[in-house]
């Protein structure tokens, strides 16, 4: 009874210190008092419901060309602009008038500029939630579960096996595949499409999505696979897993009800990292031109096709759209919102950071 | 110790074979003929035949796996497929050492920035300047390459003068070797490729500067009197920059990839540009040596780090 009386006394203190607070209440408090990353997460949920929604929202579709309107200088920024040639007066103002019908203008072909930024965003938005999906949860933490759990031979396989996919560069391999592997796949979705009647499947750019987003599952699997099963390693050992054990908790009940709730702090933080790295890995494909081939809209192919020097000076002098800025401004923020977050989460939700 | 060298010594070949049997599989059954690359418009079956016949192409495919390994180990690895009659190897080893003097140059100037940025911001924990100085790292290294390029360029180069905007030209030679690091064409590519590296270690350095600053032996170093100069450059410094050098293994992938689209982007004759044009012109055998050089490249330096950390760190044991 004695021993008792001192484990609960033990117990109250540690309530007494914590509040009473889970640590999933702990960590969100923490995380919530910075406010760096909780912008950031702002930001990131903004792009993402952009990219879900936003398409609905597009007055235009990404591909209605409007040759009368080629440039149209932008609406929205017309104040900045203002101010900018006061500085710096523009030698040839465009022809075409502002038109609050095009928010941030027209690019070369008199395309809706801010349609196709969200259609751009829907892009990066599918490719990264399916890779991350499937590669990082679904494979990830499956084989790093697997490797830890049952250890021996099928431990030393996938590790193995995650070894040689690290020792690849990991870019070279991704465009690789992805350059081999679709020819074969817009064959099969084309041959699909004549014996089953459906149609419109390679237009809409899905076969670019399969590519790209599979070409990254099979390679983003791998760290958070050896972070799982680093994790089961030293959690198998801990007192109150061997108890549940003792007492007959079948070893799919230990990993799902007791080892998974105390990795998933680092499995957010691992989440929010392979997001990230998965919307960075699009725009370079899709820059290189082996990701999402245009017409299907993506931020990449937009700065790949408005990249040149003289685009450049009619922008920053407001005589035409924001063509290369805009895309560009738009994925430079995400990407430090996504690191923002990451360093967020990392004092918040990781053990040993505190 | 010595044990672990020498297993993860003999593991190595067995991990480079994996690499180059995916990249051969991959080549082969990928699209793209090699034969018909080479004949061009004349297309006569029989000649197809001969050509197929003298480079062992006809033969079934574990057989010309066996011979393309049995070739990259005599250090052959094949022609170029799109620059017909030249060597892979010669190809690869007369542009590697223009992306090794940049990716060297940008590697010791990332991390010089991220030590820097680190230290200040961990010795100035709580004033207002800590945390922008972390976020000005992270912005800085989650910047694009390609979107980098053409600000700078516009800037310093059309605007300005300041800077060439692309190309690479050797300042002067040490023999047949071209030292391009001291010219000015380089200044802007080394500078753009060290962002990437910046945010990492940044933030490993200002926790790693916070980790030593609570050690008694700085508190000792203090009480005993030494200058507050003394104690942070000769005992936080010295002591905060050694785990730092174990990302640096990891900036190596950084750098490799951001090299591929930096060196298209600045016209610069390295491996990176040579690679993104083989996967253009589907130049398998340039493809797979380069998969195979950069596989080794990683392994070789993950290796020397983690042997080097052991020397530097004697409390450190692998096992």
């Amino acid at each position: 009874m004695a021993q008792e009386g001192g484990i609960q006394s033990l117990a109250k203190e540690a309530q007494e210190r914590t509040g009473g607070k889970s640590l999933w209440v702990v960590g969100w408090e923490r995380f919530r008092r910075k406010k760096l990353a909780m912008a950031s997460l702002v930001v990131i949920s903004l792009f993402y419901l952009g990219g879900i929604f936003g398409p609905m929202l597009a007055q235009f579709s990404y591909r209605e060309q409007n040759l009368d309107q080629q440039f149209q200088p932008a609406w929205l920024t017309q104040p900045l602009c203002a101010v900018i040639n006061t500085v710096f007066p523009n030698p040839s103002p465009s022809k075409l008038a502002p038109d609050p019908e095009h928010l941030l203008g027209t690019d070369r072909l008199g395309r809706d500029l801010w349609s196709r930024i969200l259609w751009g965003m829907r892009t990066s938005v599918i490719v990264s939630l399916a890779a991350m999906l499937t590669g990082s949860i679904f494979l990830g933490v499956t084989l790093g579960a697997l490797a830890g759990f049952i250890g021996r031979w099928v431990d030393t396989i996938i590790m193995r096996v995650g070894e040689i996919f690290l020792a690849f560069p990991g870019l070279l391999l991704v465009i690789l595949i992805s350059a081999t592997i679709r020819p074969r796949v817009v064959q099969w979705v084309t041959g699909f499409q004549e014996s089953s009647g459906f149609s419109g499947l390679v237009e809409s750019g899905f076969v670019d999505y399969i590519v790209v987003f599979g070409a990254m599952a099979a390679f983003s699997w791998v760290g958070i696979a050896r972070i799982i099963r680093g994790q089961i390693l030293q959690l198998r050992e801990t007192d109150y897993i061997v108890a549940a054990q003792a007492i007959g908790a079948t070893t799919t009940r230990t990993i799902l009800v007791h080892i998974l709730p105390n990795t998933l702090n680092i499995i957010i933080i691992m989440l929010s990292a392979s997001l990230g790295g998965a919307v960075g890995s699009e725009l370079v494909l899709s820059w290189l031109g082996v990701g999402i081939q245009p017409p299907t809209p993506s931020l990449g192919v937009m700065i790949w096709e408005n990249q040149s020097q003289t685009l450049l000076f009619d922008q920053l002098s407001c005589r035409y759209a924001p063509v290369f800025l805009a895309p560009s401004f738009i994925a430079s923020a995400v990407f430090f919102c996504f690191a923002l977050l990451g360093d967020g989460l990392n004092d918040a939700l990781n053990p040993r950071a505190r | 110790m010595l044990a672990y060298i020498v297993r993860r010594l003999l593991w190595t070949p067995f991990v480079l074979l994996a690499v180059s049997f995916i990249t051969f599989t991959v080549a082969t059954f990928g699209p793209g003929d090699p034969v018909q690359v080479l004949m061009g418009q004349k297309n006569d079956p029989v000649i197809v035949d001969r050509i197929r016949q003298e480079r062992g192409l006809d033969k079934p495919f574990y057989v010309q796996y066996a011979n393309y390994v049995m070739g990259v180990l005599r250090g052959d690895f094949g022609e170029s497929y799109q620059r017909i009659g030249q060597k892979v190897s010669d190809l690869i080893f007369s542009r590697v050492w223009v992306s090794v003097q940049l990716g060297a140059l940008s590697l010791a100037i990332g991390v010089a920035i991220g030590m820097i940025f680190g230290l200040i911001a961990a010795l100035n924990q709580g004033k207002w300047y800590d945390p922008v100085i972390v976020s000005t790292a992270l912005l800085l290294s989650s910047l694009p390459v390609f979107v980098v390029q053409p600000l700078l360029a516009f800037v310093l180069s059309r605007q300005l003068h300041l800077l060439p905007s692309s190309g690479w030209e050797c300042a002067f030679y040490v023999g047949p070797m071209c030292i391009g690091v001291f010219h000015p064409k380089i200044i802007m590519p080394a500078l753009i490729l060290s962002l990437g590296p910046i945010g990492g270690i940044t933030r490993l350095m200002r926790a790693s500067t916070m980790e030593v600053v609570n050690q008694d032996f700085v508190r000792t170093a203090r009480a005993k009197g030494l200058s507050e100069g003394a104690v942070r450059w000769r005992h936080i410094t010295r002591n905060s920059i050694l785990p730092v050098f174990t990302v640096v293994g990891l900036s190596l992938a950084t750098l490799v990839e951001g090299g591929f689209i930096a060196e298209t982007l600045f016209g610069i004759p390295g491996v990176g540009r040579l690679a993104v044009e083989a996967f253009f012109a589907r130049d398998y055998p340039v493809i797979m040596a380069m998969t195979l050089m950069v596989a080794s490249a990683y392994i070789v330096t993950n290796l020397v780090i983690d042997i080097g950390y052991t020397f530097l760190d004697p409390r450190i044991r692998l096992r």
